[in-house]
């Protein structure tokens, strides 16, 4: 495979993966601020890294970092769904719940952080590599073998995704609406944001954290005619466009270096990100006016 | 004919405390279902919800709940028939009225509607979906008068039908329609 190519195209996914991550968690928490980074599933796998990392120091083990820590947060990811499935407990309010569970993610990115610091002071100290570079996400490493893993969850995340598009888009109405359509709602949660988890992971644990993107390519496709309205078409077909958009922004990075240096796509995005939210967020109060 | 029965060992409560209750819901009869505020009427909805299978048992609910709808995006009441069409259980015709009233709004983001066309809606939608029971949650709240009146006609229609209905409001004066009231009561035993 042309390595242009395969760079494209895993660069397609990722973008993919993120704006499905976040039209996720904001769809089965009604809450528009959600995201995998406001939930702290970014702060999760940074954790993961770090972990992974000092392990593989530690114990001297040549192990693909990224596959070690990928496999710390899948672990974690288990044991949750795992834990989902046995508890009989039903919460009736549990949409009330949203915003609590956005407080407590931004309380554990803040948390991950401070952790951060401290592993860095360590791994200083004693004189070992530390992973800096995970805060601004770039495609410039990657080895094939990532692609196919990236291909493989790729269709299974959409064939996930086309499974219960239908019960998100009921969920979308309003929790309590669903629930007397017979929807298990709190299955139906669960089971998107362990989707989100392992996806987010999946991007941050190889190519490192592209933030609130999760939170922004919801938006945008929302401010579109073609979305706006059909919750399907901004599962199914959205993330393609933003993918390309996302792939786009990764080849402009790669064919404009700054004194022989790359870019990386993580800054640009964010910055790009960041002012395009903006602009939509003060645009959509000004049509409520 | 459905009996609820929620008894000690079921460990519904609300607040921590213990609700118990036990009623029929009969075909063609208006059920009111009283308490002070706060007593966990709406809580015993929801957990009716849960439940449906065990209460229900071959039977299609249709719910009305006091909570707005407030989707994420700008879905308006057109795209929810589109998406609600599968599971509608029949047309019923006193619908029409409800139709009416909301075919000024309909294609409207309901995101942006008023807490009387909101209401409206989920009226709509309740008697879309239709089905063998409906529990209604405070129907009447942020109507005015003229879909009050309208509301109320829905209900005497519902009851010739014979559906088996069950309604909670404080403010309406139901007195003409109501068959049986039914009252919500907590005790605090539970810790």
């Amino acid at each position: 495979m042309d390595i242009e190519f395969s760079r494209f195209l895993l660069a397609f996914i990722c973008g993919h993966f993120l704006t499905v991550s976040g039209s996720l968690t904001q769809v089965v928490t009604n809450n528009k601020l959600a995201s995998p980074s406001t939930l702290g599933f970014d702060g999760a796998a940074v954790l993961a890294i770090l972990i992974g990392q000092f392990l593989l120091d530690m114990l001297n083990v040549a192990f693909p970092a990224n596959y070690f820590s990928l496999s710390i947060t899948l672990f974690v990811g288990i044991i949750w769904s795992i834990k989902q499935r046995k508890s009989k407990v039903k919460s009736i309010w549990a949409e009330f719940g949203a915003e609590r569970i956005v407080l407590v993610g931004l309380a554990f990115n803040l948390f991950v952080g401070a952790i951060f610091s401290i592993i860095q002071f360590l791994y200083m100290s004693m004189n070992y590599n530390f992973p800096s570079s995970i805060w601004f996400g770039s495609f410039r490493q990657y080895d094939q073998n990532s692609v196919y893993l990236f291909v493989i969850i790729f269709l299974l995340a959409f064939y996930f995704l086309k499974k219960i598009v239908y019960d998100l888009e009921v969920m979308n109405i309003g929790e309590i609406f669903a629930r007397g359509i017979g929807l298990d709602t709190s299955k139906l949660r669960s089971n998107s944001l362990i989707c989100s988890f392992i996806l987010t992971s999946l991007v941050i644990t190889h190519f490192g954290v592209f933030s609130f993107l999760g939170l922004v390519f919801p938006h945008i496709l929302r401010s579109f005619k073609l979305f706006k309205t059909s919750i399907k078409k901004e599962m199914l077909f959205g993330p393609f466009f933003t993918g390309l958009l996302f792939a786009l922004l990764d080849q402009l990075c790669y064919h404009l270096n700054f004194y022989g240096a790359e870019l990386p796509v993580g800054m640009l995005s964010s910055v790009v990100g960041a002012g395009v939210l903006i602009i939509l967020v003060t645009k959509a109060h000004r049509s409520i006016r | 004919m459905t009996l609820i029965n929620i008894k000690e060992k079921d460990n519904f409560c609300v607040d921590n405390k213990r609700v118990q209750i036990k009623f029929n819901l009969i075909p063609g009869k208006l059920i009111r279902l009283i308490g002070a505020n706060g007593v966990g009427k709406s809580s015993f909805i929801q957990y009716l919800k849960l439940n449906q299978d065990s209460f229900f048992i071959n039977k299609k609910v249709s719910y009305l709940d006091q909570q707005r709808l407030l989707p994420l995006n700008d879905v308006s009441l057109n795209d929810l028939k589109e998406l609600l069409l599968k599971k509608r259980y029949e047309i019923l015709k006193c619908i029409d009225v409800i139709e009416e009233e909301t075919s000024f709004f309909s294609s409207k983001p309901i995101k942006e509607l008023s807490g009387g066309q909101n209401q409206l809606v989920k009226i709509y939608l309740s008697l879309f979906l239709s089905g063998d029971v409906f529990i209604l949650d405070e129907p009447f709240q942020f109507l005015d008068e003229k879909n009050q009146q309208k509301m109320l006609k829905i209900i005497g229609q519902l009851k010739s039908l014979n559906k088996e209905i069950l309604i909670v409001e404080h403010h309406f004066d139901l007195k003409d329609i109501v068959d049986e009231k039914v009252e919500l009561q907590s005790e605090k035993k539970w810790t």
